[in-house]
């Protein structure tokens, strides 16, 4: 991968990834470092990044290890996170919809919200999930159920009245 | 709106995201990854030549594992090695081979394993989920197997999960390290369960072990409100013509240290082949004395929890106790083994911070009790002149004295009579321009003295400090390291001597 390439990818997909890690993280701050962070890795590992079918989801992978890897290590050892790329950006606000769309996310079990993060949000076809989180298609199917509706229970807490069922 | 599909749908298209900053940044940060990571990378590879079988002693009587520093090469040296009742091959592979409880530590905050149920054979039920063949299927002679569980009625008894051991026998050596990649293999990838993923890894090396690692994944459970993930923490060893199976499944909260099993699967493996394990310092006929007889105790060492992260550097399980193998000094620059100075006792304990490449920080602690404070005194200094000399006889390598000691007893919590801090730098493995940055401390206290030696490895620059001013200066690294050997020291040093103050 070369400079141009990897900026065209960087170009194309930096807002997309930092949604989706929002999205499965819940916080956006963490997200965009994250994310920025993976995109450095990718460009230090390019030459591995040419042979890889889809940089974008090879960038997403890393950046939510990252984001796992920082939360888990500032909760053990009680410590700033590691630096990424420059200096803090400061971010907008995000719109009140979204946030508590991602709070209800956030409560959902792991897996499950991953399966809904690709698949409703990364816009991934089923099969594509089930590679990308190394499962099969089956779970992928089982989880993306139990995930909606769980969801729409945390949304209707949210918004009590509206009621949304599995189709 | 509660339709999750439309809300998704709408969070997809706004894309709330960060303002971009340019691709050129994201660049320049991955090319100082680049540069650092062929450093690291030589120096793993190196590291994994340079282990070679030493003397190895244990304690495990409850208070984790602890290197010992063996006398000069002697004949007390080979009393110090685990003794061999017999190779593996002359005797029968019996239950007498499994290990037991005292072989065992366990992790804090959970109670010691009690024995559980032994079996002739594997068994009925599966003893690892990761698994889908049976020893007996990979071609073993002759299997044991037992279960262990926390014991009953204790505090945390009932979070501790379970853990089993199962010893097989092979036709030769070379079958066994066979089977033990492909086991090594299984416990990675565990395709027994849906979803694993890694949690850890760690190497389980020393003494008659041939080969050995520790795996850890974690996958989700079935029951989605479960508020934890399931964790298959393996050890799988070879010795001789024999693989140990060593395994720990536990419900936990995905933040904690994934389980280690080291210490547990090195005293397994020598009881599998016929070694005993030592399981108390006094029997050490090298050791100065018994720890606890001479008023030392686990009390004394530093807890791993103590010691602050080396941020520069990822690592799953963070600070790691360990048992160097071969053994290694202390203090770099240490000119004999410890038990030279004539201390009347000694408790000694060692970490490591390991990437998923290599080993890139090391501490090493000893805590010395002595007769009176003329002898502490009189070690104290001679500790000193090791430090400002350097001749580091027991290190396998020339370090350079980078800074020579200076009193820091002020900086020190504890408020010991006398202590003083050294830097010396040291090539690190390969041929790469990895250095160890080590930081030496002795501290004296009335009869004691606490000595720390703390590693970093970097290079050609050391770890930044954050003084922009300095030609290494490293805007892209946390500039934690000065305050990362103070705060190792201090935490080293009040442990130390707590029980005299």
């Amino acid at each position: 991968m070369d400079e141009d390439e990897f900026d065209a990818l960087y170009n194309a997909s930096y807002r997309r990834v930092c949604a989706q890690l929002y999205a499965m993280i819940g916080d956006f701050d963490e997200a965009a470092e994250c994310v920025q962070e993976a995109f450095a890795r990718a460009w230090a590992h390019r030459r591995k990044m040419a042979s890889v079918d889809y940089p974008e989801a090879w960038v997403r992978t890393t950046a939510y290890r990252l984001a796992v890897g920082r939360w888990r290590r500032k909760k053990y050892a009680r410590r700033a996170a590691d630096r990424a790329v420059g200096a803090r950006t400061e971010m907008p606000p995000v719109d009140e919809t979204h946030v508590a769309l991602v709070a209800a996310l956030k409560q959902l079990p792991e897996a499950q919200r991953q399966a809904i993060v690709l698949h409703h949000i990364a816009d991934l076809p089923v099969h594509q999930v089930a590679a990308e989180v190394g499962a099969p298609t089956g779970t992928i199917k089982a989880r993306l159920a139990r995930g909606r509706a769980a969801l729409a229970g945390l949304l209707a807490e949210d918004n009590p009245g509206a009621v949304w069922k599995e189709a | 709106m509660s339709d999750p599909i439309s809300r998704l749908d709408q969070f997809r298209a706004d894309a709330p995201g960060a303002p971009m900053s340019s691709p050129a940044e994201a660049r320049r940060r991955g090319d100082q990854i680049r540069r650092r990571r062929r450093a690291v990378t030589t120096a793993a590879v190196a590291a994994v030549a340079a282990v070679v079988a030493g003397p190895v002693v244990f304690l495990s009587a409850g208070l984790g594992e602890k290197g010992i520093d063996p006398a000069a090469p002697s004949d007390s040296v080979v009393a110090s090695v685990p003794s061999r009742s017999g190779t593996a091959a002359a005797t029968e592979l019996t239950r007498a081979n499994l290990p037991t409880e005292d072989d065992l530590v366990a992790d804090d905050p959970y109670p010691a394993w009690v024995e559980k149920k032994t079996y002739d054979g594997e068994g009925d039920d599966a003893y690892n989920d990761c698994f889908s063949e049976t020893l007996e299927g990979l071609g073993a002679q002759a299997t044991f197997r037992r279960d262990f569980a926390a014991k009953p009625g204790e505090e945390s008894s009932d979070a501790a999960g379970t853990l089993n051991a199962v010893v097989a026998e092979f036709g030769s050596p070379a079958q066994a390290e066979k089977v033990r990649t492909d086991l090594s293999d299984a416990a990675t990838t565990c395709p027994g369960v849906d979803g694993a993923e890694t949690a850890g890894y760690l190497p389980v090396e020393g003494g008659v072990i041939s080969g050995g690692t520790v795996d850890v994944v974690t996958y989700q459970p079935d029951d989605p409100s479960m508020n934890a993930v399931w964790e298959v923490a393996t050890a799988v060893v070879s010795a001789e013509d024999r693989v140990l199976v060593m395994t720990r499944e536990r419900g936990v909260q995905d933040y904690v240290s994934p389980t280690t099993l080291q210490t547990s699967a090195v005293n397994a493996a020598h009881r599998m082949v016929g070694a005993t394990p030592k399981d108390s310092p006094s029997v050490d006929p090298t050791e100065t004395g018994s720890p606890a007889a001479d008023g030392l105790s686990a009390a004394n060492l530093v807890d791993g929890s103590a010691l602050p992260a080396l941020d520069r550097f990822e690592s799953s399980v963070g600070w790691n106790q360990y048992t160097p193998t071969p053994d290694v000094p202390t203090l770099a620059c240490q000119k004999e083994w410890l038990s030279s100075l004539g201390a009347s006792a000694k408790i000694a304990s060692d970490y490591r911070w390991d990437t998923d490449r290599a080993m890139v920080g090391q501490v090493h602690v000893a805590v010395l009790e002595f007769a009176d404070e003329n002898a502490a005194g009189a070690a104290y200094n001679e500790v000193m002149e090791w430090m400002e000399v350097c001749p580091a006889g027991k290190l396998g390598a020339k370090p350079d004295v980078a800074a020579l000691p200076i009193d820091v007893s002020e900086d020190l919590d504890a408020g010991p009579k006398r202590a003083a801090r050294s830097q010396a730098t040291y090539p690190g493995p390969g041929d790469g321009d990895g250095i160890w940055f080590e930081t030496e401390l002795v501290a004296e206290y009335e009869t004691r003295l606490v000595l720390v030696g703390y590693g970093e490895l970097a290079g050609p620059c050391p770890p930044s400090t954050g003084d922009k001013d300095d030609p290494c200066y490293q805007p892209d690294q946390p500039d934690s390291w000065p305050g990362r050997i103070l705060a190792i020291e201090k935490a080293a040093v009040t442990a130390g001597i707590s029980d005299l103050r």
